[in-house]
């Protein structure tokens, strides 16, 4: 059975795609692909937060 | 206003009571509810709040705080039922019961010591070299996460939790690319001759760092390379006056200090090069994950170490431009 589009949860989805996002940045430092500084990581975390975030207040926003 | 919020606010007399907000949020409508109570566009808190955020992060705390303690609106300017905090203590009903308190303490001390586990497990894994295999566990929970909201399984949403714990840590070590290489605890080096000095230079993965040069014979001339690699803790380097230094250091977080010039912070990246003297030289790689690293001439100089007495210790104003034999000033 497919779940209609109301019952996907957008926010663990957005929330989701953010911690990939965050892993494969992660994954690319850790081989050597490219160079994760501070400089780099708190702003990666802090738009994943609020990416999370604001999808959550959206999606709770349309019910 | 309708009838039922003039008759709470006209029948107690009191002050307006502020509620966070029901329909405009973003997050837990606390803006929203600012932005009503004072009869302003929550824009202009939401603004402030981002603003806030970035000037020490006070924000964050505040708007976590009213987040918890004030109950949301239900449209008709009365509360739609008690806060969070009440709610989680006291059900639905905002009943604090003994029974309920407890069970929450206990669920809560368990998940501070499954935090903790998570947050040191990360930070170790990543530091002893597999970190590839925490970015992996991440990918791999993030596409449990997508595949759960978009079957709607709704506790799908809980794997974010733990992956955020992980996620937070890893980044800090690997941003600070601290990595656990030679041993934990106290290491005291003092090499009587170049032979002594290891090729891949002193490394410790946690603790403390002393390496004395003073014994080491240098002849005029000569460049003698010294990395140095803690991954958390603190280094220092002791060289005689004699001898110029000359230093490549990098600190992901923390502070370093080669005979006064210092620095701190995060992604730290300091040199010392041009000497213009024959003088020796100690030409210092440096490379702290986390931590400090000081080069001194004398151990009372060090700023980190309590087990001596201070009264040999010159202050950092004194200590300023103290490489001198880099610039032939001294001679040994």
């Amino acid at each position: 059975m497919t779940p209609s589009s109301r019952d996907r949860d957008v926010p663990t989805l957005i929330g989701g795609l953010a911690v990939i996002g965050v892993g494969v940045v992660l994954l690319l430092d850790r081989l050597d692909a490219i160079t994760l500084s501070f400089g780099w990581l708190w702003p990666l975390l802090l738009a994943a937060l609020g990416i999370y975030l604001l999808a959550g207040g959206l999606a709770q926003g349309r019910r | 206003m309708n009838e039922q919020t003039q008759e709470n606010s006209e029948s107690t007399g009191g002050p307006r009571r502020f509620l966070r907000s029901g329909s405009d949020r973003l997050a837990g409508g606390v803006c929203g509810g600012l932005g009503r109570y004072f009869g302003v566009d929550a824009l202009l808190f939401r603004v402030g709040a981002v603003a806030l955020a970035f000037a020490g992060g006070l924000a964050f705390l505040v708007y976590f705080a009213l987040w918890v303690l004030v109950p949301t609106d239900d449209g008709t300017g009365a509360p739609s039922g008690p806060s969070p905090l009440r709610r989680l203590l006291g059900g639905a009903d905002g009943r604090i019961s003994a029974g309920r308190v407890t069970a929450i303490v206990a669920a809560a001390v368990a998940g501070v010591l499954v935090t903790l586990a998570l947050v040191a497990g990360a930070m170790w894994a990543t530091a002893e070299g597999g970190g590839v295999w925490v970015a992996v566990a991440l990918i791999a929970a993030g596409m449990a996460a997508v595949a759960g909201a978009l079957t709607g399984r709704r506790r799908a949403a809980w794997l974010l939790l733990p992956a955020a714990l992980i996620a937070v840590p890893t980044g800090i070590v690997a941003a600070a690319d601290v990595r656990f290489d030679g041993g934990f605890g106290e290491r005291h080096y003092r090499p009587a001759a170049l032979s002594a000095v290891p090729a891949g230079g002193y490394k410790l993965a946690a603790g403390r760092l002393h390496v004395d040069l003073r014994d080491l014979s240098l002849a005029r001339g000569t460049t003698t390379e010294v990395p140095v690699q803690v991954g958390m803790g603190a280094a220092t380097i002791i060289v005689p006056p004699s001898v110029c230094v000359q230093s490549d250091s990098k600190i992901g977080a923390g502070y370093v200090d080669v005979l006064g010039d210092d620095d701190g912070g995060l992604d730290v990246r300091r040199g010392i090069d041009g000497a213009r003297s024959s003088a020796p030289r100690v030409q210092l790689r440096a490379d702290v994950g986390m931590g400090a690293l000081e080069v001194v001439h004398r151990p009372e100089d060090s700023q980190f170490d309590d087990d001596h007495d201070h009264h040999g210790r010159r202050d950092l104003a004194e200590r300023r431009f103290s490489n001198a034999a880099c610039s032939g000033a001294v001679t040994g």
